[in-house]
């Protein structure tokens, strides 16, 4: 298939070297000349626009770092939108707004090109490798029709909704990330200020049940599922653990406003008289304030999706 | 009648300079330079904690913490030593109403009765005599201090039984304490956006959002960086962290009250325990990479 292929840097060069070894015929650009020699050297085509690229291409693909890159291919007489001919797919692998997309989206179809938000996570190593997910949003068949090319570039390629789903997904992944990252980050410095050599704090935690799950397992048992009573673990004794930890934290002089967060959660989460409950009882406070029904979601569908990746 | 006043520093100092106007104090003190500043305008300086006792009816504490309070009762050569039945203490600490309770119950084995009677208002406000007293103590006792306190201050507040005066004093310092690092915070947006601290102070003086830290505390930071003295980040830190206890004690959700005491904890550590309660503003700077304190 030829395809192109518009911006080369840390994350696009590595997808874009993975669609020539799964030898398609590719026609590259990027703000820099150099950063397209190794693709050029291993068969592809320069393009010395946007709107030269996207003629006689069947899809493509952009790695930008964000949304004035965006549109800043898109538009004007060498821009993406002067090229593309009706029908061919613009799969759009840049990190943007929801609004953005959905923006973009509606101004492309008035000239008949889909265009689908599939950014990624798996960082440059990942964009090399192929281990890498790629969350599209858009048209469920021009998903499926070009579900090939993205399987050669991701071994985790997933549909996840309508024109912005794609960006919501990862932007809700980066989210839970960073929460975590700094979770972690309080919990390691109460930790190390209490006298655990950092190394040996971190590796007791590693092997605790948190530590041993992937990052997101924690709630497939008992939130996703809605599955509550009877309690594994009692919410009123991970509040008194919670209790003990920011006490600890007290001690040692140690700032912790994402803990101290979570354990009025906790306490509020008692006073609705749920302390024997599971301990999740206390995450759908959230789900209620956000003004959502309980998710309805089967324990079977739930360990299915554990299962796929 | 005989009253002691024990605890002469910043503010024990203005309450019982104050007192002394109306009342004969006898007085002491660790440090004797603060007695001096008594003794000197009339007062009759103590010899020990157990003298003080012996001598007076009435005996009022201001110190650091309850700690220091118990330390002073039940101590070695503490006022225990010699307290005699019918005798009344009155607890101008800002404390830990679960043990000004605890020591209330045991001082009442003894005959003796403790009610919390804290202030707000600062030093000036104690020397003015316009300060505010929130008083925690049965209503017969509290009856019983009444015209002693009105000699202190006519803005006397009887908030509940003994415990509630110092449960007062931390949802007040609360209040204040988030007033005053939210006010930081929202200057820095107003003079990272290219409003001059001193003119939004004078703008939101005049609006809606008016409150007691501007009117009295930001002055001298924006105008003349100055932090003033006293009343540090730690005893602010120490007053929150009590509040957000006796929340968690009442299962209340303290999200606002367990962020202030985090923004406590971090100007203490970035700036030191022991500066001024508005060198908060100096920690605002620096985390926002703003100019509220002058001359930063």
């Amino acid at each position: 298939m030829r395809i192109g292929f518009i911006g080369l840097g840390l994350m696009g060069s590595g997808m874009a070297a993975s669609l020539q070894k799964a030898g398609h015929a590719l026609v590259v650009h990027d703000i820099d000349r150099a950063a397209a020699e190794g693709h050029v050297s291993a068969g592809a085509d320069w393009a010395d626009s946007p709107a030269a690229l996207a003629r006689g291409v069947e899809a493509v693909f952009t790695s930008l770092p964000g949304p004035p890159e965006v549109a800043a291919v898109a538009e004007g007489d060498e821009g993406l939108i002067a090229g593309l001919a009706p029908g061919t797919p613009w799969f759009d692998l840049s990190t943007n707004g929801v609004m953005e997309v959905r923006a973009l989206h509606d101004r492309l179809a008035r000239h008949g090109i889909p265009f689908l938000d599939a950014p990624v996570s798996g960082g440059p190593a990942g964009a090399a490798s192929g281990k890498l997910a790629i969350w599209v949003g858009g048209d469920r068949a021009v998903f499926d029709r070009f579900r090939p090319v993205l399987d050669a570039m991701a071994d985790q390629a997933r549909y996840v909704g309508g024109i912005g789903a794609g960006s919501v997904a990862k932007l809700c992944h980066n989210l839970c990330s960073t929460v975590m990252m700094q979770a972690i980050a309080e919990a390691m410095t109460i930790g190390i200020k209490a006298g655990l050599e950092p190394l040996q704090l971190y590796e007791a935690m590693r092997a605790g049940a948190t530590g041993r799950a992937r990052s997101f397992d924690i709630v497939h048992a008992r939130w996703l599922p809605g599955n509550l009573d009877p309690a594994t673990f009692q919410l009123r004794f991970l509040h008194k653990d919670v209790r003990l930890a920011i006490e600890l934290a007290r001690q040692v002089g140690v700032p912790s406003r994402l803990s101290e967060a979570a354990f009025a959660e906790m306490t509020e989460a008692l006073d609705r008289g749920w302390g024997t409950r599971d301990a999740q009882s206390v995450l759908d406070l959230q789900r209620e304030r956000a003004g959502l029904d309980p998710f309805g979601l089967d324990a079977n569908a739930v360990r299915e999706v554990m299962g796929r990746s | 009648m005989k009253i002691g006043y024990v605890g002469l520093g910043d503010m024990g100092g203005a309450l019982a300079r104050r007192l002394q106007l109306s009342r004969p104090l006898t007085v002491f003190d660790l440090s004797e330079a603060a007695m001096t500043r008594l003794t000197d305008k009339g007062a009759t300086a103590a010899g020990s904690l157990g003298d003080l006792a012996r001598d007076c009816e009435v005996i009022f504490l201001c110190l650091p913490k309850s700690a220091h309070v118990r330390a002073a009762i039940f101590g070695d050569g503490g006022l225990s030593t010699a307290l005699r039945p019918g005798t009344l203490i009155v607890d101008q600490t800002t404390g830990d109403p679960a043990e000004t309770r605890a020591m209330a119950a045991e001082l009442a084995a003894r005959g003796v009765t403790l009610i919390d009677a804290p202030v707000s208002g600062g030093a000036a406000g104690a020397e003015a005599g316009t300060i505010a007293i929130m008083v925690g103590a049965d209503p017969a006792d509290h009856e019983r201090a009444l015209p002693i306190l009105h000699d202190i201050s006519p803005n006397v507040f009887h908030a509940g039984g003994v415990g509630a005066g110092h449960t007062m004093k931390l949802v007040n310092n609360l209040l204040s304490g988030a007033q005053r690092v939210l006010t930081m915070e929202c200057l820095a947006l107003a003079q990272k956006n290219g409003i001059a601290p001193v003119d939004a102070v004078r703008i939101l003086m005049a609006g809606g959002a008016r409150n007691v830290f501007l009117e009295k505390g930001v002055g001298p930071v924006v105008e003349r960086g100055d932090l003033g003295t006293g009343f540090t980040l730690e005893l602010m830190h120490k007053d929150i962290d009590l509040a957000c206890r006796a929340g968690k004690d009442a299962g209340i959700p303290m999200y606002f009250g367990a962020l202030t005491r985090e923004m406590y904890q971090l100007a203490m550590n970035l700036v030191g325990a022991q500066e001024p309660v508005n060198s908060a503003a100096v920690a605002i700077d620096r985390i926002a990479g703003s100019k509220i304190v002058a001359g930063s």
